[in-house]
């Protein structure tokens, strides 16, 4: 039987078809000793396991998705593995997000196939979550995009399991400047605590646009300047290395706990 | 000489804005080019690319009596253009690659006298017989050239071949520039005959007539249209093509959605791609070098597909419309006008002028976008070449190095460091954009003003005008570049899309990818919240629409109505008197 369980540092979890695109890239980064928080994921083949997988393929392919829904939210999750893997974790809060194993997995977020669940206490929660996730996959939106791409039959969703960190400050870093569309400076902004406020523009960070080594160009601070310049500094260098890992220009979450600066999601800008 | 004459007023630069003058510089008007050149102008383009380079030419064909060359001069990042007079003893220091430059003037005081009746006699022949030069001989000179540089294998070629391709590039620049200066003179005469006679024979007609009669109907732009509309009319009727476009938050979203299919794929290789070549020579501003054109970014393409979809924007109703009004035009002014000599002469002056309407759009196609995208695309590629070589990081760095400079970058790539000067360059202009040019420095005189094409600026009105005040200030992050004037307008939901004029600024709290349509029309955007990664930032980029956004505050504090400016490059809007 395949392994119902594997953690960022594993081999298997590289592959994107196991982990799908989320999991393999956090794996792609733990493997390069970039700072992630650690975690597993609950690989694609899982959700199979726990289901009648047949009959879940012949409803999807129907389009019976309120009731492909309610067959996967019955679905009984590898849950010891799951509990087990939650403890050596550490217990305490978790983020448990869905991982697309498709190639075009933009636009399978604007499709509703991405979900996040943020702070997850309890390997119980955690197991339910990780079914939500699942059946995030088999919303009527969901399945009118896969049915339009020829893709119904394809049940690969991966679940990513991390450790939550308790931020000091967060934010994002373009390793490039997209607004002026400059390879030769950096924007970076920044708020106090979670990072998921800068991310959905809940919140106006502060920006800061510096040099490649992260010294300020230009800042806008309506929080009173959240970083130092020795974080900028840090910050850049991430950005930089980044860019070298991945071979082209980087739009980074991160956030700082305890001092320590910690890689929550890189990818590749697209808009310059 | 321009000295002798009375200043009505004059500008000799100040703290906020310093100008340095070289001889000759300070005794003439010069005027903010903002209708071609509205952002600070990249070194590059302005050294090679400039309209008015090629207008020495254009005065000495023509035999004008009222100039005889049109410089050019950055202040402070800005184009700033001025008019020198066919006089001899004018001797207006301009500077061309930095290199110093007097206009050529016949030595003969009596010149300018002398030559204006060779104006009057050569215009109506330029009128008559233009378009035909235009179909048979000129047109298919510049499309011999666009498949010259076209089917040129760039990426095959070295940095020398392609340094030579540049120059070559220039030539064929310069010459279309010429073209575009005798287009111009033959539809400026035939137009001035056309109202010469509406004014003879009718006397005073409704103001929007003559406007309404250069209406074009069949022309590159219109095909243009056609083809985005026939793209829209595939999508609709495709559930797959559907999916994909409503798929994207953002361009970028949409072709990998496209990218994500086989019916997808071939939409892109069949439609899209060959609708970037033949209509993608362009980018949203044409009179520059540093924006990208469409041939190589497809966004704005596949936006405004977007916003064809929404509104089921239907072509053959749009182009019926404006052949119907102008055929209500011309029945309008054919009517009560008596049979005879004079209707026979209106009749022949109409037909005249509509037959070169088309001279319009075609001309901006061909010359104006076409032109500049290949000269352009030419530089992008000797910027990859030089990326290659180690000498700068990035292609469009070319663009911030002046044409001098790139030609000993060529030669060695140790002449200088490209890569700082690039940089400080790109800093300056960034800087540049906070600044707030003077719509006029130097001296102005009577006839200065008097130049007949500074109309199309709006002077000598905003020469009279007193500039408005800003009478409020808000900061936000600058999300999209550029500057944008216009009339506010609050929105907050769909059910208000309706109201929005073309070139208003759209003031909201969000904006979502059901806004396309709005981004079709608008000028700028100001928003409440998001960063420069989110939705209003990301779309308004690929439109080119100047955006401010996470300003928390704006649609408190702007009022629908409100005069307001939108520098998306600093991150401030003003609100205007």
């Amino acid at each position: 039987m395949d392994p119902q369980v594997v953690w960022f540092a594993d081999e298997p979890c590289r592959d994107v078809r196991v982990a799908g695109g989320k999991g393999a890239s956090l794996a792609a980064m733990t493997l390069a000793d970039l700072p992630v928080p650690a975690g597993f994921v609950i690989p694609a083949g899982a959700l199979e396991a726990s289901v009648d997988g047949e009959r879940l393929r012949g409803l999807t392919l129907a389009g019976a998705h309120d009731e492909a829904r309610a067959l996967v939210l019955a679905a009984e999750p590898p849950r010891e593995q799951i509990a087990a893997a939650y403890e050596r974790l550490g217990g305490g809060p978790v983020a448990v997000r869905s991982s697309a194993t498709a190639e075009d997995s933009e636009a399978a977020s604007f499709a509703g196939q991405q979900e996040t669940y943020l702070g997850v206490v309890g390997a119980g929660d955690v197991c339910a979550r990780v079914v939500e996730c699942w059946a995030s996959f088999f919303s009527e939106r969901a399945l009118f995009y896969r049915g339009h791409k020829g893709s119904l039959d394809d049940l690969g969703m991966a679940v990513v399991v991390q450790r939550m960190v308790d931020a000091e400050k967060a934010g994002v870093i373009f390793t490039v400047d997209p607004v002026q569309r400059r390879r030769d400076q950096m924007i970076i902004e920044a708020v106090l605590g979670l990072g998921e406020q800068v991310v959905s523009g809940e919140v106006t960070p502060d920006h800061y646009v510096t040099d490649r080594a992260g010294a300020v160009k230009r800042e806008q601070l309506p929080n009173g300047g959240v970083l130092t310049p020795g974080e900028l500094e840090r910050l850049a260098e991430l950005g930089r290395g980044l860019e070298e890992h991945f071979g082209q220009p980087q739009d980074v979450e991160w956030a700082i706990a305890g001092g320590e600066i910690l890689l929550l999601q890189s990818r590749p800008v697209t808009t310059l | 000489m321009a000295g002798a004459e009375a200043a009505l007023g004059s500008f000799y630069g100040s703290d906020e804005f310093p100008i340095e003058w070289l001889e000759g510089e300070r005794e003439l008007l010069w005027i903010f080019d903002d209708l071609h050149c509205p952002n600070p102008v990249s070194p590059m383009f302005f050294d090679i690319g400039g309209w008015w380079l090629t207008c020495d030419h254009m005065f000495r064909r023509f035999g004008t009596p009222f100039a005889s060359d049109w410089v050019m001069k950055t202040i402070n990042g800005y184009a700033y253009m001025a008019a020198v007079a066919a006089d001899p003893e004018a001797l207006a220091e301009a500077t061309e690659y930095e290199a110093r430059y007097v206009p050529r003037v016949p030595r003969d005081p009596g010149y300018p006298a002398r030559i204006g009746p060779y104006l009057g006699a050569v215009l109506p022949h330029y009128a008559l017989n233009f378009l035909d030069w235009w179909r048979e001989r000129l047109r298919p000179e510049i499309e011999r050239n666009f498949a010259y540089l076209d089917g040129y294998d760039m990426d095959a070629a070295g940095l020398v071949e392609l340094a030579v391709l540049l120059e070559d590039a220039i030539d064929i620049h310069d010459r279309h520039w010429k073209i575009h200066w005798m287009l111009n003179f033959a539809q400026f005469s035939a137009t001035m005959a056309l109202n010469g006679t509406i004014q003879e024979i009718k006397g005073d007609v409704d103001p929007d007539l003559p406007g309404r009669l250069q209406s074009s109907v069949d022309d590159r732009n219109w095909d243009s249209i056609e083809a985005l509309w026939r793209m829209k009319e595939e999508i609709k009727g495709d559930a797959e093509l559907n999916a994909a476009f409503h798929a994207g938050e953002s361009a970028a979203g949409v072709l990998a959605a496209l990218e994500g299919s086989e019916r997808g794929r071939r939409f892109v290789a069949e439609r899209l791609r060959p609708y970037q070549e033949e209509f993608g020579n362009k980018a949203i501003w044409s009179h520059e070098f540093v924006y990208p054109t469409w041939r190589e970014n497809p966004a704005p393409i596949l936006e405004a597909v977007r916003g064809y979809l929404e509104t089921d924007y239907d072509y053959a109703a749009a182009l019926a419309a404006v052949k119907a009004d102008l055929e209500s035009a011309i029945r309008e002014l054919m009517d009560g006008v008596p049979a005879g000599e004079g209707r026979d002469r209106l009749q022949a002056a109409l037909d005249l002028s509509l037959r070169m309407n088309p001279l319009t759009p075609d001309h901006h196609f061909f010359i104006d976008q076409g032109t500049n995208a290949r000269v352009r695309l030419v530089l992008v590629a000797i910027g990859r070449k030089l990326v290659q070589a180690g000498v700068l990081d990035d292609p469009e760095d070319v663009m911030f190095l002046r044409y001098n400079e790139l030609r000993a970058l060529v030669g060695s790539g140790e002449a200088f460091d490209a890569r700082a000067a690039a940089s400080a360059r790109r800093d300056e202009r960034e800087a540049a954009f906070a600044i707030r040019p003077p719509d006029w420095v130097g001296t102005a005189t009577e006839s200065q003003l008097a130049f007949p094409y500074y109309t199309l600026w709006g002077f000598p009105e905003k020469f009279h005008r007193k500039p408005p005040e800003t009478l409020d200030r808000l900061t936000g992050l600058a999300a999209s570049p550029g500057i944008a004037e216009g009339t506010a307008r609050l929105v907050s939901s769909l059910e208000e899309f309706d109201q929005v004029k073309q070139g208003e600024i759209v003031v909201c709290r969000m904006t979502n990818p059901a806004w396309v349509v709005l981004f079709t029309k608008i000028a700028g955007l100001v928003t409440d919240a998001g960063g420069v990664a989110a939705h209003p930032a990301v779309v308004s980029r690929e439109f080119g629409i100047p955006a401010v956004v996470g300003t928390s505050t704006a649609t408190e504090r702007i009022a629908t109505g409100d005069r307001v400016r939108v520098n998306g490059s600093t991150g401030v809007v003003e609100i205007l008197s």
